[in-house]
């Protein structure tokens, strides 16, 4: 019983690891960054949520368009006006790059918000039904759901918009792309616009039943690295996938262990990937 | 003998002595100073010439001070060679990590030894009946502060002598090639995955001995101090502003950096931060090359124009 708690735990838990990872996927996909700066992205989304729920008395669920919004703009001037230098640049540089930026968001965000945890409460935190004598918080349901539903809504962004189709003609080639008449610099800045936009989502999300800090940031980066090299690095159906299993794989672990213990059985997996198959369990990923 | 080996000679006896021209006070800050020198050469002699970027050297300071520390307090083994097995820890850890990730993208490189580091502090709290988790160790044998001062003048030198040698041999042209087009340099005959590999356990080797010695000369470390993600970042950020991928890049941004470190103090340290992640982004965007290496082509653009 225990158990099958853990898993639907992970499971509801898995939704959410796949919508802050897909936007980490789609920007490594299509412009080969990494960015170490994913997880502020997240930090900025969960204070957004925060800020509009203390000061306006938002209900959280009610903030995502404010911080997919807000991020999406972030982004894209980040992309427009900073990372697009060094595009064409070796890759180490957008990597040092985005760490910089990694490093002026949180301890911006430090100096302005102090590094008090702080938490959202709602009249329905903590609520919860039991089905079958497993427990599930409406929370996390509501959650779950709407992750699935923004990871779909991008990939359908992705095949079946003109937009989406220019981002994936960039990804296959550069070249070409700006040859067919498609503005690369602009979709590069779309596509990072793009990418911070959900995971400002997942941060909302994240808002409603985790701690809120300055800090919180890289273990959440990390996590999507997990997930993204799970499920196969640049597609996006792989971060549903890596995401599901790493959710599992923790939620479980920290079951038999502590949560202590759980980050450093996620390296040994993401170890053991690396080994074994970087490409991912798809075997769709960008290995080169 | 060289002009150079001459030059290189008096520099060496002079630093060497100037803890007793320059006591109390200025002994800790150059001592600091050398340290950095090292930890920020090991990073460039990898990072700089490969371009494969180490987000987690922390791992080997890390690696290494537990190592020693376990070995001296708790098995009561003499300092030398509890030291050497640190660098010898920190080396094997590299190996393991290398292996597989140097046969891919400098991407999963990046982030596995990023998340690496992470990995390692959680596992020092969580592994208390050998590390004594947060508490913390202890260490109860200790060096004289002046020879950490010439242990650090030697370890730092003998990296950046390294570099050099390096530079001007196989291995470094094998380096050079990877960091050029690893493709191309695989289809001439360099073995680019053993050559990244030695390289980077070399360099986890003596960041190994540099993190075990100066847990050793504070006398007290818990797994956020030796793991910190911050020992990292000044690694970055030390060989970038003197110019990656040069010899003598890491000393110039090491004692640059470290001595505005000590003039800002620990009170500012988040603005510290923010002015350290400004000053990435800027060089990135426009001196690519390294602080020091742009305003040197500067100076010999007239002279006599390369390009």
């Amino acid at each position: 019983m225990l158990f099958i708690q853990a898993l639907t735990n992970g499971i509801l838990l898995g939704g959410i690891y796949a919508l802050y990872s897909a936007g980490f996927s789609l920007i490594f996909g299509v412009m080969g960054v990494v960015n170490i700066a994913h997880g502020e992205m997240i930090m900025l989304g969960a204070f957004t949520t925060y800020w509009l729920f203390e000061i306006l008395r938002l209900d959280p669920f009610t903030t995502l368009p404010f911080s997919l919004f807000g991020l999406f703009v972030l982004g894209y001037l980040l992309q427009r006006f900073v990372i697009n230098r060094v595009v064409d640049a070796p890759p180490i540089m957008s990597y040092i790059m985005t760490f910089g930026i990694h490093l002026v968001l949180a301890n911006v965000a430090l100096l302005a918000w102090t590094a008090d945890p702080r938490t959202i409460t709602t009249s329905y935190s903590g609520a919860n039904f039991k089905l079958m004598g497993i427990t599930i918080p409406y929370i996390k349901l509501i959650t779950f759901l709407i992750s699935l539903a923004v990871v779909g809504g991008l990939y359908w962004l992705l095949h079946h918009s003109r937009t989406g189709r220019a981002i994936q003609a960039t990804a296959q080639d550069r070249r070409m792309a700006r040859l067919m008449g498609i503005n690369v610099r602009q979709i590069y800045a779309v596509t990072f616009g793009l990418g911070a936009g959900i995971t400002g989502m997942a941060g909302s999300l994240v808002a409603s039943f985790r701690h809120v800090e300055p800090a919180m940031g890289l273990p959440y980066t990390i996590t999507a690295f997990c997930v993204v090299v799970l499920g196969g690095m640049g597609y996006i159906p792989g971060a549903l996938i890596g995401g599901l299993i790493l959710g599992v794989i923790g939620s479980v672990s920290t079951m038999v262990f502590t949560s202590g213990w759980s980050t450093a059985i996620t390296f040994f997996l993401l170890f053991l990937m690396l080994l074994f198959r970087p490409a991912g369990i798809t075997g769709r990923g960008i290995v080169e | 003998m060289s002009r150079g080996l001459v030059t290189g000679l008096v520099l060496a006896a002079v630093l060497a002595v100037l803890p007793f021209v320059w006591p109390g006070y200025h002994l800790s800050l150059l001592t600091i100073i050398f340290y950095w020198i090292g930890l920020a050469a090991c990073w460039n002699l990898m990072c700089g010439y490969t371009g494969y970027i180490d987000f987690g050297s922390a791992a080997y300071t890390g690696v290494g001070a537990y190592v020693a520390g376990i070995l001296m307090i708790r098995l009561h083994l003499p300092l030398a060679v509890s030291i050497l097995a640190a660098g010898m820890g920190a080396a094997l850890v590299a190996l393991a990590v290398g292996w597989p990730t140097l046969r891919l993208r400098g991407a999963y490189f990046a982030i596995a030894t990023f998340a690496l580091a992470e990995a390692l502090k959680q596992v020092a709290e969580e592994w208390a009946s050998l590390t004594e988790g947060g508490i913390g160790m202890t260490f109860t044998i200790r060096l004289d502060e002046m020879t950490y001062y010439w242990l650090y003048l030697g370890l730092s030198g003998l990296v950046v002598g390294l570099t050099w040698w390096i530079e001007h041999h196989k291995h470094g042209y094998g380096l050079k090639a990877i960091h050029e087009d690893e493709e191309a340099a695989a289809q001439v005959g360099v073995g680019t995955h053993v050559l990244k590999i030695k390289t980077y356990a070399l360099t986890a080797f003596f960041i190994g001995i540099l993190g075990s010695l100066e847990a050793n000369r504070l006398g007290y470390f818990k797994p956020d101090d030796v793991f910190d993600v911050h020992i990292t970042i000044k690694m970055v950020i030390m060989s970038l502003l003197g110019g990656m991928g040069t010899v003598i890049g890491p000393v110039f941004g090491a004692s640059f950096l470290q001595i505005i470190e000590d003039i800002l103090g620990a009170e500012f340290i988040n603005y510290y931060l923010v002015i350290v992640g400004v000053i990435i982004v800027v060089v990135i965007m426009f001196m690519p090359n390294g602080v020091a290496r742009t305003i040197l082509l500067r100076f010999k653009k007239p002279a006599g124009a390369e390009k």
